[in-house]
């Protein structure tokens, strides 16, 4: 198991150590635990850090370090916790990688990832299964997740900054909307799953009547995201 | 080559790199020499208000007591601490206990392996603090040769008894916040008044005694001051025992307490899982 956003690993230790240590408790022996860990390091571009102690490593080296502790072991299933969560764009895009080559190259190996980032689940997993407080609301592929909504028509809108939003949940033939805000551009971005298009100029004329300004408008192909707001009503917290 | 076995010596090995690397290696060494010679003079500090308040000439075997007793404590105070403690790091500074403890390990023979380089701490301290009183101090030591499996076996057992009660406390910190650390400082504390590690039990009260040789350390010290400085003649309420009966009393209460800190690490482990708090981490 590997989770993101953590501290873990013993700071006197140093990176190769550190993985060392953990690959003796799953029984991998030594000599081929080392040669693992030279790999994994290159791979994942830490050779430079291998004795490097752990306290002294970046959030992205030391996420890097763990994932590798994952690996060195050669699981068959291999559970990992929002695995990018905090990194950089390379930090994130080198670990994707990995994780979907692996996973795919050989037969028998199963990731169970857990993520908020919908496009990071797209990208790498052949299943998904969308759950809200604990519920598993649905479980299938990237692609036939996407096909359930497409029949629903989404919508985004760029609007100044909007407070009412109740008259939208209300609204005939809005199935579904959520919205973010930009304080810092007194914008709010408005999502809305509907049923066809016919809402779209009620949903202007609301905007408009409170004496917002509509900046853009979007129709677009579903995405998980949508996927998932057209499921649980909202979209991430 | 078994699990445990490997379990025991990874284990043993990172402890020992979280003791001794957080230097250069020979800073370590003489860190590891002054340490204990320092408290070596803490406990001559200790002697001097003891003479000036009770008895100015002196008493050359009470402090060879004295001495003898606070030598081995070291092993209560490091070995206890640092049996404690690894479930308290491993969980809130390193946060490693959920990668450990998921491992196909076991978590005991973890905490056992952790504690072995605790305790070569130890034994290096020990030793240091021994040898520093015989040479500069005036401690009478002599261990015969004839003596030296008995004082082997009541090491061990000794030991074994501070990783048990060690366990024991580590059981109780599976539930527990962080800063209950104090519990490890203050459990040694009642060893030292009640086990005759300073004084003979003769000084405690009636009941003070009870509870000292309801104590497994308390045998230990006993039979480790008769076996190692012979020549102290200090009263203490075990005198009408032979050694072979002071050691099988320390045989029959380790097995005892061995028994209980798995029982006890049990229990906390299983309502750890049980409300999820295994890798749990806390603030105050």
């Amino acid at each position: 198991m590997v989770s993101g956003g953590e501290t873990s690993g013993y700071g006197l230790l140093t990176a190769r150590e550190n993985i060392w240590m953990f690959s003796q408790f799953y029984g991998v022996p030594s000599k081929v635990s080392k040669g693992r860990i030279d790999e994994l390091m290159h791979i994942f571009g830490l050779w430079d850090k291998r004795n490097a102690k752990v306290r002294m490593l970046s959030t992205g080296q030391r996420q890097k370090m763990n994932m590798i502790r994952g690996f060195v072991t050669d699981p068959d299933i291999l559970f990992l916790d929002e695995p990018t969560l905090g990194l950089d764009v390379n930090a994130a895009r080198v670990i994707r990688e990995y994780v979907t080559n692996w996973v795919r190259g050989q037969k028998g190996k199963t990731v169970l990832l857990t993520t908020h980032y919908m496009a990071e689940a797209d990208q790498m997993c052949d299943r998904i299964a969308i759950i809200d407080k604990g519920k598993i609301l649905a479980c299938d592929t990237p692609e036939n997740l996407k096909r359930m909504i497409r029949t629903e028509t989404t919508f985004r809108l760029e609007v100044d900054a909007i407070r009412d939003l109740t008259t939208f949940s209300t609204m005939q033939g809005v199935k579904n909307f959520s919205h973010k805000d930009d304080i810092a551009k007194n914008r709010s971005f408005l999502t809305f799953i509907l049923e066809d298009e016919g809402p779209v100029a009620e949903i202007l004329s609301t905007i408009t009547l409170q004496g917002k300004k509509v900046h853009s408008l979007q129709k677009s192909e579903p995405t998980l995201e949508d996927v998932f707001i057209s499921m649980v009503g909202r979209g991430f917290e | 080559m078994s699990t445990y076995w490997r379990t025991f010596k990874t284990a043993a090995w990172l402890g020992w790199e979280m003791d001794s690397n957080w230097t250069e290696p020979w800073l370590f060494v003489l860190y590891s020499v002054i340490k204990p010679v320092a408290g070596a003079f803490i406990l001559v500090l200790m002697y001097i208000v003891f003479v000036a308040i009770g008895r100015p000439q002196g008493d050359t075997d009470a402090f060879s007591y004295m001495y003898v007793g606070n030598s081995f404590f070291i092993f209560v105070a490091t070995v206890l601490f640092g049996t404690f403690q690894v479930i308290q790091s491993d969980r809130e500074w390193y946060q490693t206990i959920r990668y450990i403890y998921i491992s196909p390990i076991s978590y005991y023979v973890y905490i056992l392996g952790r504690a072995a380089s605790k305790i070569a701490v130890a034994v290096f301290a020990v030793a240091i603090t021994l040898l520093f009183g015989a040479m500069f101090l005036g401690v009478r030591l002599h261990l015969a040769l004839a003596d030296v499996p008995m004082f082997l076996v009541s090491t061990v057992l000794g030991l074994a008894v501070l990783l048990a009660i060690g366990i024991c406390l580590g059981g109780i910190s599976f539930l527990t916040a962080k800063h209950t650390h104090g519990l490890a400082e203050g459990i040694p504390g009642l060893f030292y008044v009640f086990c005759g590690v300073l004084f003979p039990l003769s000084i405690l009260p009636t009941w003070g005694q009870a509870i000292g040789r309801a104590i497994p350390l308390t045998y230990w010290f006993e039979i480790t001051r008769r076996l190692i400085a012979p020549t102290i003649t200090v009263n203490t309420t075990l005198a009408g025992f032979d050694p072979l009966t002071i050691l099988l009393f320390l045989i029959v209460s380790s097995v005892g307490f061995f028994a209980l800190s798995v029982l006890i690490y049990k229990v906390g482990e299983y309502f750890a899982r049980k409300a999820g708090k295994i890798d749990m981490t806390t603030s105050y």
